[in-house]
């Protein structure tokens, strides 16, 4: 999980229960990372560049980041305990390898404002072919997918 | 042997703590250097009452500022925040402070992020004033507004903010409440009163003054704590809304030997929108009362009412950044001492043009036209209409630092 021009970069990630993230600062300015979300409290002391360890998200659930000296910066960890999952392209495609059997598909983004119930799909996956499935969302997306970097790092 | 390896360890420690990539001092320096056209007569700066920084008399080539703005994070939530500015208007002190305060934020455990700042600083109001040392990111010179809000305003106390997160709750924005408790700055409204609203990049120091002769605006002279409650909305990073009411709570009978306290009283309100990366449309807009008297020397009471508001639009396209601004301001004597009202009806339009040369080099331009009436020019023996005009050239450079 980057930090480049005042954002964290990519803005969502997702990884599997257990994953170890690292946090490099790549910006001129220190940064303070932070989480107060119940599946991972944590601080990152001011630093740059690699100094800190990974951090290693060992619960499910959503964990929303931030920068204490830099609020406007936001990005999320979204950890699951699927046995498949991924982050759709730029045309919001994804593709899962999974085999055979019945899945339960839910997405989630901290853009889409439909509510979470129309996020899910049941999905059959028949054995040697793969199936495909499509979420129209209904309302508009809630929040520009990159906030742009302050002009300084001063505040008033 | 002994002394050598002591030393070595302290020189390790020390490297190691240099080497550890944190950068707890972060310097930014800044010089200006300026030619200047002005057309209007004498500047208050130069003990007249003209409402520009410079005129006739005092153009050509000028030190705009020298600025140094330090942040030390001494520990993670513990940060010292030192401005220090040397100026060449007739200072009292060629070198001085502007802000000087120390900030705990602690991290946020829950929603709300508390943090509370001590010292000597501004109040959050202004939203043209964004860059380091309170410099103002679209042009020279700052609105009417804010050019008053530096010139007579700073505080010297104790602030507290509340800030509401937005994303943890899927909203990328927040909401902060502050409220400050401060002395030290009763004679606020003393400028304002003498010269009306004036458009400079001339911000006061803190143990300086302005104007000839010098006229200081931090004292304690009657030691009624004043208050400020304000509030701050950022949504989605294409909107910011300031609200903030200030009362001195100053005693307006009280002298020392050095000022007299002035009741001050101001409710601002403003909004700045930036709909893309290239465009900001910003509007503020201030209303309030000052009072003085009666006192041990005049009988009567002084007071003043005043409202100023501006709109800018600014346009960056790549080095380049294109601003233009409206100021409308006017004051209202509604009672007071002899001689003619301290009313004032007036409106400045500026333009800037800031161009970034790059390896921190920049230039700027900007032309103001400022249009007044003021009764009290007749005592300089000036007509009370006056249109001023001033056009700068600035080339500037900073650097940034730290360790």
């Amino acid at each position: 999980m980057d930090q480049r021009d005042l954002a964290f970069v990519p803005q969502v990630l997702v990884v599997a229960v257990g994953t170890s993230v690292d946090f490099p600062n790549n910006d001129a300015v220190s940064h303070q990372v932070y989480s107060f979300s119940a599946a991972k409290r944590f601080q990152l002391p001011l630093y740059k560049g690699a100094l800190h360890p990974p951090v290693t998200f060992d619960k499910a659930g959503l964990v929303v980041l931030g920068c204490n000296i830099h609020d406007q910066m936001v990005g999320y960890i979204y950890v699951t305990d699927a046995p498949f999952y991924g982050k759709t392209d730029s045309q919001g495609v994804l593709h899962l390898a999974s085999g055979p059997g019945d899945f339960l598909l839910t997405f989630w983004s901290p853009f889409i404002a439909d509510p979470p119930a129309t996020l899910t799909r049941t999905v059959q996956v028949g054995s040697g072919e793969g199936t495909s499935t499509q979420i129209q969302l209904t309302r508009d997306l809630r929040a520009k997918p990159e906030p742009r970097p302050r002009r300084a790092d001063w505040e008033y | 042997m002994r002394r050598y390896s002591a030393a070595a360890v302290m020189s390790t420690i020390l490297w190691s703590s240099l080497g550890m990539a944190q950068d707890r001092l972060n310097v930014v320096g800044e010089i200006d250097l300026r030619w200047v056209d002005a057309t209007g007569p004498p500047s208050y700066l130069y003990g007249g009452l003209g409402a520009l920084r410079f005129d006739s008399e005092h153009d050509g080539l000028r030190l705009g500022y020298a600025m140094l703005a330090s942040q030390f994070r001494a520990t993670d939530i513990l940060s010292a925040h030192v401005v220090a500015y040397a100026y060449d208007d007739h200072d009292r002190n060629f070198v001085d402070l502007t802000e000087a305060y120390l900030e705990a934020r602690p991290y946020p455990t829950q929603s709300i992020r508390w943090s509370a700042r001590a010292g000597a600083f501004f109040m959050p109001v202004s939203l043209e004033n964004r860059g380091p040392g309170w410099t103002d990111v679209y042009t020279i010179t700052p609105s009417a507004l804010n050019t008053w809000l530096g010139e007579e305003f700073r505080t010297i106390g104790t602030q507290f903010e509340a800030r509401w997160l937005g994303a943890s709750h899927g909203y990328v924005g927040d909401v902060a409440l502050v409220a400050a408790i401060y002395g030290w700055n009763e004679p606020a409204g003393t400028l304002l009163a003498d010269r009306g609203f004036a458009l400079t990049d001339r911000p006061s120091t803190l143990f300086g003054g302005l104007g000839m002769p010098p006229m200081t605006f931090y004292h304690q002279v009657d030691h009624n704590p004043g208050y400020y409650g304000g509030l701050t909305w950022r949504h989605h990073d294409i909107l910011e809304i300031r609200a903030l009411h200030y009362d001195n709570r100053a005693n307006p009978s009280a002298l020392t030997s050095t000022a007299a306290a002035w009741r001050t009283r101001f409710s601002t309100v403003g909004a700045r929108l930036e709909p893309t990366d290239a465009w900001t449309f910003l509007v503020q807009y201030i209303d309030g009362e000052t009072a003085v008297g009666p006192n041990e020397y005049y009988d009567d009471q002084f007071k003043m009412t005043y409202r100023t508001a501006f709109a800018l639009t600014s346009f960056e396209w790549r080095r380049e950044r294109f601003t233009a601004r409206f100021d409308d301001f006017q004051t209202n004597q509604v009672s007071g001492f002899y001689g003619p009202p301290a009313d004032e009806v007036g409106h400045a339009w500026t333009f800037g043009w800031m161009h970034e040369l790059g390896a921190g080099w920049h230039l700027a331009a900007e032309w103001i036209r400022v249009t007044s009436r003021f009764p009290q020019r007749i005592e300089y023996d000036e007509s009370s209409g006056l249109i001023e005009s001033q056009v700068q050239l600035a080339i500037r450079y900073r650097f940034h630092w730290g360790v």
